[in-house]
């Protein structure tokens, strides 16, 4: 155990995380919208309109290709399934 | 714990359906809750035993309920009683109820009563030195529990006799169980807060700082300051009690450091107090602390026979005494230490038979699709549900590893729904599982203690019922509890410490 981990994350953390187009995440799928996949990271919402519909609760990567700051939303480009996560 | 030993998240069909709907499977525990309130809440017993019967009464008012073939109903609560997360429980009882009746037969509290007056540690001090060593034991043992009953038969008499307050004494200790029993990657709750969010132990622990010590702070000064408000004087027989064995009782501190360092170590729980366990008995012996029989003695009424002849021998004989008026038994410190936690064991057991019941019946899906519906809506509701969610589990349910496997798919759900990571979700789970099992008088952190406290009567002539911690006033003391949660509200409220899937990953699940 690096004592690195002993200091991550003593900070206050936004509800609504920006990223910038062309960032590459790893996050879950959380839902559907009208067919769409929709990632959301605490109140942020990514949509990715190529990703498949059977991807629910599961650990995806993708590219974010669009984002707007002022209402948190943005659209990414899937990547594929992390292995080993069901 | 392997990962097959954890229950999987609930079911989409239940197995076992109930008139009246899912939330059915709910009544065996809903029956239980209302027991343990009336009867230790609102009637002030604390007899586990009772709470036993409460449990029996609900599983079987509860088979009422079942459509269809009731052998189904049976089978969950097998399936229930034999999860290792109960016999986790039964053996860290069994083991520490050994330990800590051994090295008070080889005497602990004269020793630290001699320490505190020859440190002059007064009463106004007491119960903040008492939660920082208790935190520590807690840290090192990893079961609150234990702490709780070692501390409770151990330290409380001796800050009784100094003139600190019980219950304010007895607050300190389940504090200080609490701490450890949230910080030690030894305990049974972090193990399964870990195993249940898909995050490994020591990053769990190492991110469980920032939480831990801020309330640890606030709880400390706390008890410097409701220790000087409270503080009575002195008994009269602490100069006889504590005078008469001098210090040489405190080298059961050896035996303490033992579990500690074997514990911390990484060796298993078991290992850890056997070797503590072995260290005591044998300081008692070598030093004269206790004879043989105070630890293990068979009485039996017989004058003539084997039991003679065995009496007469050199090693065994010291064991078995020959006591024509008194009644047959076993007794000494290894039998009375076991024995104590009996109805505790059994109490488990059904509890997390009960709550497999629940599982099983589809009780916790209904509740964690209502949440998500409803309440759950942004990240910070989410957060302050799984605080308060965990918290209200843990509040109601006796043992806190068996509400903590009850709530952990629920708080896997929810945080997952908003990209939550698996530390946040593993410290969320765990500080209030930690917090809320030591606070209310149905805790089982706080009957432990108490099933300790209600011996000590018998093991010291000076104390006296009037002495004894009333369970039910001690909830308002157990500080570290309280400022814990209080911190993962505000946590929650503000984003303190929160952290997203896409800004860390937890690693791989490992044991220790």
């Amino acid at each position: 155990m690096s004592l690195g981990k002993f200091f991550e994350g003593w900070t206050f953390r936004t509800n609504r995380p920006a990223y910038a187009a062309g960032d590459e995440l790893t996050a879950y799928v959380t839902g559907y919208a009208d067919g769409t996949a929709q990632v959301r990271i605490g109140d942020t919402i990514i949509a990715l309109p190529d990703a498949d519909d059977d991807l629910g609760d599961q650990l995806v990567r993708f590219r974010v290709t669009e984002f707007d700051d002022g209402d948190s939303t943005g659209t990414g480009e899937f990547l594929g399934v992390v292995e080993g996560d069901t | 714990m392997s990962e097959t030993d954890l229950p999987d998240d609930p079911p989409d069909e239940s197995r076992v359906e109930f008139y009246g709907g899912r939330v059915m499977s709910a009544l065996p525990l809903a029956i239980f809750i209302a027991w343990a309130i009336v009867q230790s809440g609102l009637l002030g017993i604390g007899d586990t035993s009772g709470l036993v019967i409460g449990m029996l009464v609900g599983l079987i008012v509860g088979m009422l309920f079942v459509k269809g073939n009731w052998k189904s109903y049976a089978d969950v609560i097998f399936e229930g009683m034999t999860q290792r997360v109960a016999a986790t429980a039964v053996v860290a009882w069994l083991w520490a109820g050994m330990f800590a009746d051994t090295i008070q037969a080889g005497g602990f509290v004269d020793g630290l009563v001699w320490a505190s007056s020859a440190a002059d540690v007064g009463a106004a001090l007491f119960p903040a030195l008492t939660f920082i060593f208790a935190a520590l034991l807690a840290t090192g043992i990893g079961t609150g529990y234990g702490t709780a009953v070692a501390f409770t038969s151990l330290v409380f008499p001796a800050g009784v006799l100094l003139g600190a307050d019980p219950v304010l004494l007895f607050g300190a200790i389940l504090s200080g169980a609490v701490f450890g029993d949230n910080l030690a990657p030894v305990s049974d709750t972090t193990i399964v807060s870990a195993v249940t969010q898909d995050a490994d132990i020591g990053g769990v622990v190492a991110s469980r700082f920032k939480y831990a010590l801020v309330a640890a702070v606030l709880a400390l000064a706390s008890y410097i300051v409701a220790g000087q408000a409270m503080a009575g004087e002195p008994l009269d027989v602490a100069a006889s009690a504590g005078g008469g064995a001098g210090p040489l009782g405190l080298v059961h501190l050896l035996s303490i450091l033992a579990v500690i360092g074997t514990a911390v170590a990484g060796r298993h729980i078991i290992e850890a107090v056997s070797w503590g366990l072995i260290v005591s008995v044998a300081l008692n012996i070598a030093l004269g602390l206790a004879p043989a029989s105070a630890m293990l003695v068979f009485r039996s009424t017989s004058e003539s026979g084997i039991a003679a002849t065995l009496n007469g021998l050199p090693v065994l004989g010291s064991v078995i005494e020959i006591a024509p008026d008194a009644s047959a038994t076993v007794g000494g410190s290894l039998y009375t230490g076991a024995l104590g936690f009996f109805p505790l064991i059994v109490l488990v057991l059904l509890i997390v038979g009960a709550a497999q019941v629940m599982r099983v019946g589809g009780g916790f899906a209904a509740i964690e699709e209502w949440l998500l519906e409803h309440v759950a809506t942004t990240v910070r509701r989410a957060e302050t549900t799984m605080v308060i969610g965990t918290a209200i589990v843990n509040a109601t349910i006796t043992i806190n590893t068996a509400a903590e496997i009850a709530i952990a798919p629920f708080i896997r759900t929810l945080g997952q729904r908003f990209n939550i990571n698996g530390y946040r979700r593993a410290n969320i789970l765990d500080a209030n599982t930690s917090a809320l099992g030591y606070i209310f008088p149905w805790g089982g952190g706080v009957l432990a203690g108490y099933a300790a406290m209600i011996q000590l009567p018998q093991q010291f002539d000076w104390f006296t019922e009037a002495m004894l911690a009333n369970p039910a006033a001690v909830w308002p003391y157990v500080f570290h509890g309280w400022f814990l949660v209080a911190v993962f509200l505000i946590a929650a409220w503000t984003g303190y410490g929160l952290e997203y899937v896409p800004d860390r990953q937890s690693e791989e699940v490992a044991r220790v």
